[in-house]
């Protein structure tokens, strides 16, 4: 782990010297804490995709085989809303009918992203859920050091907007690391 | 493997820079600290005092003397990380360069070179809403991004 002392006292060494602790008073939000700076190591990565996620590029699995977590947890997330959508407009068969194609898609995107994690040494599990799509991942969190996750999770792209508005939300509610491909 | 990060000075940016250095000490990755530098961000302030004061000479000179102190500022910043990722033994280099940082940004890490790109979840104006990071910047960004907090 780096000596995240030797980084603040290095940084005010020269520049505020005795003043730190009175500089620290007025102008914390812009200074590091020990607390703050603390690395923590990374044992267990969350990776959620779904139907708009795309291929995980090769680089993110590069990433996790540098951090070497203990596990790897991948998720493909079914939307509930959409699903309740078609329920409440085309009946019960046709949500029926979404939720099996979601199933068969979270197969093969699962299986491709498992083998590539299996190539890297990469100890993985893999689950399909079916909820809601930003409140479950940022639930999840919790229980992860870092979040990997594409930039069109939930939403397909478009000219002017290369990040969806669901990714947005868990960006911002995350407090973890977020890895966006 | 090639990380990219991006420093801005601000405590977010070398938060960053300890996660690349936490993420290149495994495997021996490169890591390269990138700045940019923006005059118009001095020259705002002193467009500003400049109406309110009578005499013009003088706030030219806060102008160049801020702008001169924003440079100083970024590189001890890097020259503290760089000289705690060496003593790390991490392969580090640095690059500070001015401009548009968004424009700057886009064109060193679209440049081909890095498989990783790392950055503070803020910038130097402390905690904020990051939507307008996230969709002027990473959104543009072809490598992975790691966004640190």
């Amino acid at each position: 782990m780096v000596n995240i002392n030797r980084l603040i006292l290095r940084k005010f060494r020269n520049i505020a010297g005795s003043r730190y602790e009175e500089i620290l008073k007025s102008y914390r939000e812009f200074l590091l804490t020990e607390e703050e700076m603390r690395i923590p190591r990374v044992d267990s990565v969350l990776l959620a995709i779904d139907r708009y996620s795309g291929e995980v590029p090769e680089g993110v699995f590069r990433l996790l085989e540098h951090y070497s977590p203990q596990k790897v947890t991948v998720i493909y997330v079914i939307d509930r809303n959409t699903y309740r959508l078609i329920r409440d407009t085309l009946g019960e068969k046709d949500a029926e009918k979404f939720r099996e194609r979601e199933s068969e898609l979270a197969e093969k995107f699962l299986k491709a992203v498992s083998s590539a994690l299996d190539a890297f040494g990469l100890n993985w599990s893999r689950e399909i859920v079916f909820a809601e799509k930003t409140e479950y991942v940022e639930g999840l969190m919790n229980d992860y050091d870092v979040l990997v996750i594409g930039k069109q999770y939930g939403l397909e792209s478009t000219k002017t907007h290369h990040i969806s508005p669901l990714v947005f939300r868990i960006v911002q509610h995350v407090t973890k690391p977020v890895v966006l491909y | 493997m090639r990380i990219l990060v991006l420093v801005d000075g601000s405590k977010w940016s070398q938060k960053a820079a300890l996660h690349a250095f936490s993420v290149a000490r495994r495997k021996g990755a490169k890591v390269v600290l990138f700045s940019v530098l923006d005059r118009k961000e001095v020259r705002a302030i002193a467009f500003h005092l400049s109406l309110r004061s009578e005499n013009l000479e003088e706030i030219k000179r806060f102008e160049e003397t801020a702008w001169e102190e924003m440079k100083k500022s970024v590189k001890d910043v890097i020259t503290n990380l760089l000289e705690l990722g060496r003593e790390e033994g991490i392969n580090c280099s640095f690059r500070i360069v001015e401009g548009s940082a968004r424009e700057r940004i886009l064109e060193e890490a679209n440049s081909g070179k890095y498989d990783l790109v790392v950055m503070g979840a803020y910038g130097k104006s402390g905690k904020t809403r990051i939507g307008s990071l996230l969709e002027d910047v990473v959104g543009f960004i072809e490598p992975p991004v790691i966004i640190v907090r």
